[in-house]
């Protein structure tokens, strides 16, 4: 059996106007395979076609060129979408109903039997952190919300390939954080993860390959690992040491040949000192938090 | 009041209405499938445009007919919640003010009372509801476009076929719910808004100078109108004059000081649902002989056709099925609407003379019924007993009693109806061995012995002859010279029981209901490939074309004087009115001639896309009283699901066809 569960082939669309004529060549000859039980991550800044990619694929889009297919089915065969869940870039949900509502209701779409539909609205609501708020109307709701919400519906059918358009949109750094941890999980339950995203850092957290679109064309594809690791450089980090250790340290990669390029403190990530407060002033309400060193003192 | 159409069998509608749907619905989607290869072919070439156009049209019969009631369901919930959570229940809110109301705007002197209020209501219902649903269906689908919720639908596993059959589903489900409540408050209306009684005291009632032992008066003024009450002293019997479309039952009492009380109680006749049979009409000329149709007096709408009083001239309608189970209580009654044309002005202090009969087509055996004074453009009733005695002078008809301008008539003939054939010959029915002379002369006869044929042949419209069984024939005779009495087919009919009025105002809602349920299905047709204010528009010109379908249609098939447009414009241009043929060897008459023809084709293929809302709008019937009969509202069904069926299709093509994120 194939590991390959998206696959694209001279995927081409041409956006032309009402007379045929030709305004945007969007994606040109796309060819791609995701395999299963990968995170992959579509990178590009706007207007770079991946976007387009993905609605190619879940039919929103029809291609110009080529063939789009999920499980080896292209988007006219509607029973593949039973297995695949979709977060748009912004959660396009039915305002007028409230999230037990909106998460039955796409269970009903999948047939899901009335009491694991129940069962399962009431996990995904949960596991989002919005079961205090399920009774509300997604009007009432902030945009962080709403999207957790449409995280909820894409997951419903407990599918086996997700596709996420700028998953983190719209979320707090903490959402941002739940987001991530739980496509990291999503990867561990064995699914297949497509994503794409313009923010870098979250691409670069959680996706196990990453393609980089420009204008419409693959420029650049595989392992995060190796196209970040830089081979000319080398990394080597301690616990604080002293002056003396220091020259040593110096004295020893000049030795070799080598030149010491920086030496300093570690320094955190901003995203990494906001969590860390806001999870500080929870164990401690009212006292003013202590995040400006790495090791918390 | 009469309804001017006379509604057909079911059985011998739907053969031909079902022939005639199939060949515009394969010539709509061969239409269709040819339009797709062309356009295809220019782009990917003939050989694979086919491929590609053959290839949709099984995935679309694959996904047309296999949707899954359960995701209809849930699509057509959602579209029922958010008109919900919009307050569309508004709508309902607006319904009970105008009804509340609308005491303060119809007219209290109304002559037909019964026909004001049902016909406000229903109108009122029909223009909320299917307002209300040409804008829901029209922001539904481009609301979920241009939101693009219709995403997170696409992405599931749902076909684009339940799409449409779930956004109707939901809007009809919608409309039910507001209409059945409507119904309910609009029948209470109806029924409360007629509701009165009046009172009579006896000291208003005076001796009748002809007649001394009849005393009369007038009852309490109740709803702006009185009723004249006739109190017969010798028979102890009282009745009331009809006033309003409706009299009211009267009883009478005799109290312990010795004085009569008479108690009137809710209006009788007012709202009914006549169940009625039409017959067949023929005419006689002046001399007798069967003719197709009757005199033109002028009138340019030749409905009505007319005869000639005092001469041979009459019109004959054929019943059939004339059984006992026809009687109402031990007679037959027969309603006749008439329309009288006056060459002079005759005696003023009466109106137009005229004799009802009826005949043994097989026998020939004929009796006067009654003479009667024209009501003119009004409905006479006349009743005929089961057993009939013209020993008396009066027979038993009790006719005078019942129409006191008329007079009882009593005689009994042998009359043999001639028809000229082919050559100037003319033969006589019956002949003159079958003619049933010896019975003119009896004194007693027996309703179906004599006056019906148990097999008797009838003339369809081609002239065919087709047996029918118990058949009797009804003859009306304008008897005045120089004046015509005018009739069409409908104007006679034999009125069976009444059908329960609650049940007829139900039938009537299905009217209205049928609507909603054909700009419902338009408007979601329109909407998956038109912007909202587009469809509104698009299903505006349907239900307004609509409405108008019997000229469409006749524009169609060239019914119309003057021809079509280029035509037209020609006569216009050389002030040449209709009356007047063209010449014929003029290029530009040849020419406007060939493009009016295509401009009729274009016409009458619209035609059969516009559904004839006039049909399903049967609130007349409601209003003047007469029941819908079911062959109705199965053709109207059968109507509705004609045209939902490829309109589906074509809704599902539209949306399969359109990439959802454009």
């Amino acid at each position: 059996m194939s590991d390959v569960v998206v696959e694209t082939r001279n995927l081409t669309k041409i956006y032309r106007d009402f007379w045929g004529r030709r305004k945007v060549h969007a994606l040109k000859s796309l060819d791609l395979e995701i395999n299963r039980g990968e995170i992959f991550g579509l990178l590009g800044p706007n207007g770079s076609g991946k976007t387009t990619t993905i609605k190619l694929l879940l039919g929103l889009l029809f291609p110009s060129e080529g063939e789009a297919l999920i499980f080896g089915k292209n988007a006219g065969d509607v029973r593949r979408n039973e297995k695949i869940g979709y977060l748009p870039e912004e959660s396009y949900l039915y305002k007028f109903l409230t999230a037990e509502e909106i998460l039955d209701f796409y269970g009903k779409l999948f047939h899901i039997p009335s009491a694991v539909r129940r069962q399962r609205a009431n996990d995904l609501l949960e596991m989002v952190g919005l079961t205090y708020a399920k009774k509300r109307q997604l009007k009432e709701y902030s945009k962080g919300m709403v999207r957790r919400v449409g995280l909820a519906q894409a997951l419903i059918n407990d599918p086996e390939v997700v596709i996420l358009d700028e998953p983190t949109s719209g979320l707090d750094p903490i959402g941002t954080r739940d987001m991530k941890d739980l496509i990291l999980d999503l990867k561990k339950q064995g699914k297949t993860v497509l994503m794409c995203s313009h923010l870098l850092a979250d691409v670069q957290d959680v996706c196990d390959r990453i393609g980089i679109l420009f204008q419409g064309e693959l420029k650049e594809i595989g392992r995060v690992d190796s196209l970040l690791t830089v081979r000319d450089v080398t990394d080597i980090q301690t616990t604080a040491l002293p002056e003396e250790a220091i020259a040593e340290i110096r004295q020893v990669v000049e030795k070799f040949g080598g030149s010491v390029k920086s030496v300093g403190n570690s320094r955190t990530t901003l995203e990494e000192l906001f969590l860390r407060i806001v999870e500080e002033s929870r164990q401690h309400p009212g006292r003013r938090a202590h995040g400006g060193d790495s090791n918390g003192n | 009041m009469v309804i001017e159409e006379n509604v057909p069998s079911i059985f011998n509608w739907l053969p031909t209405a079902a022939l005639e749907w199939l060949a515009a619905v394969a010539f709509f989607f061969v239409l269709v499938g040819f339009l797709g290869m062309l356009f295809s072919s220019l782009r990917i070439g003939p050989g694979n445009a086919f491929r590609l156009v053959w290839k949709t049209a099984c995935q679309a019969f694959m996904e047309i007919v296999s949707v899954s009631p359960k995701t209809i369901g849930a699509l057509g919930m959602l579209t029922f919640k958010e008109a919900i959570r919009r307050k569309i229940v508004v709508v309902f809110i607006i319904f009970v003010m105008i009804v509340l109301f609308a005491g303060m705007f119809l007219d209290p002197t109304s002559p037909h009372p019964a026909q004001l209020y049902i016909g406000f209501i229903f109108s009122t219902t029909a223009y909320l509801t299917i307002v209300l649903m040409l804008l829901l269906t029209a922001f539904s689908l481009p609301s979920d476009f241009q939101k693009k919720t219709i995403h997170t639908i696409v992405t599931k596993p749902v076909r684009v076929s339940e799409i449409v059959l779930g956004r109707i589903f939901g809007f009809v489900m919608l409309g039910t719910m507001l209409l059945v409540p409507m119904g309910i408050v609009s029948y209470g209306f109806v029924v409360r808004g007629q509701a009165h009684t009046h009172i009579v005291k006896s000291d208003d009632l005076t001796q009748d100078r002809k007649n001394p032992s009849l005393d009369r008066g007038l009852t309490s003024n109740a709803r702006e109108h009185r009723h004249e009450v006739v109190f017969d002293k010798e028979n102890q019997v009282a009745y009331l004059t009809p006033t309003r479309d409706h009299t009211h039952d009267i009883t009478i009492q005799e109290g312990k000081d010795g004085a009569r009380h008479f108690t009137l109680g809710a209006p009788v006749d007012m709202l009914k649902a006549r169940v009625v049979q039409y017959g067949k009409i023929g005419y006689l000329d002046q001399r007798g002989i069967v003719s197709n149709k009757g005199v033109n007096v002028g009138d340019e709408w030749e409905y009505r056709s007319f005869i000639a009083g005092n001469t041979d001239a009459a019109f004959i309608w054929q019943f059939e099925n004339i059984t006992p189970a026809a009687l109402v209580g031990d007679e037959l009654q027969f309603e006749f609407t008439q329309e009288v044309f006056r060459t002079h002005k005759g005696i003023i202090s009466r109106q137009i003379i005229g004799g009802f009969y009826i005949r043994n087509p097989e026998t020939g055996l004929m009796l006067e019924v009654e003479i009667f004074q024209s009501k003119e453009g009004g409905t006479s009733v006349f009743r005929v007993p089961r057993t009939i005695n013209i020993s008396a002078d009066k027979m038993n008809l009790k006719s005078s009693q019942r129409n006191p301008n008329g007079t009882s008539g009593s005689r009994a003939s042998a009359v043999a109806v001639k028809m000229a054939r082919q050559g100037g010959e003319v033969k006589s029915y019956p002949s003159d061995d079958k003619l049933n002379t010896g019975g003119a002369n009896r004194a007693e006869f027996d309703l179906f012995t004599d006056f019906v044929a148990p097999e008797s042949s009838m003339f369809d419209e081609n002239g065919k002859e087709i047996p029918r069984k118990n058949v009797m024939e009804v003859w009306i005779k304008c008897l005045e010279r120089g004046q015509y009495f005018g009739a069409a087919e409908p104007d006679m009919y034999l009125r069976h029981r009444d059908a329960p009025f609650a049940w007829n105002f139900v039938k009537g809602y299905l009217g209205i209901w049928f609507q909603m349920i054909m700009v419902t299905i338009y408007g979601v047709v329109f909407s998956t490939f038109l912007s909202t204010p587009v469809t509104v528009l698009a299903t505006l010109f349907m239900t307004l074309g609509g409405s108008f379908h019997q000229f469409i249609a006749s524009l169609g098939a060239g019914n119309v004087d003057g021809g079509g447009p280029l035509e037209a414009a020609i006569r216009l241009f050389r002030q040449e009115n209709t009356t007047i043929d063209l010449d014929m060897n003029s290029y530009e008459v040849i020419i406007s001639k060939m493009c009016d023809t295509v401009f009729q084709a274009f016409i009458r293929f619209l035609s059969y896309l516009v559904p004839a809302f006039d049909k399903f709008d049967t609130s007349t019937y409601v209003a003047q009283g007469f029941n819908i009969s079911f062959d109705m509202v199965l053709m109207n069904l059968c109507t509705v699901v004609g045209y939902a069926i490829p309109l589906y299709i074509l809704g599902y093509l539209c949306l399969k066809l359109r990439e959802i994120e454009r």
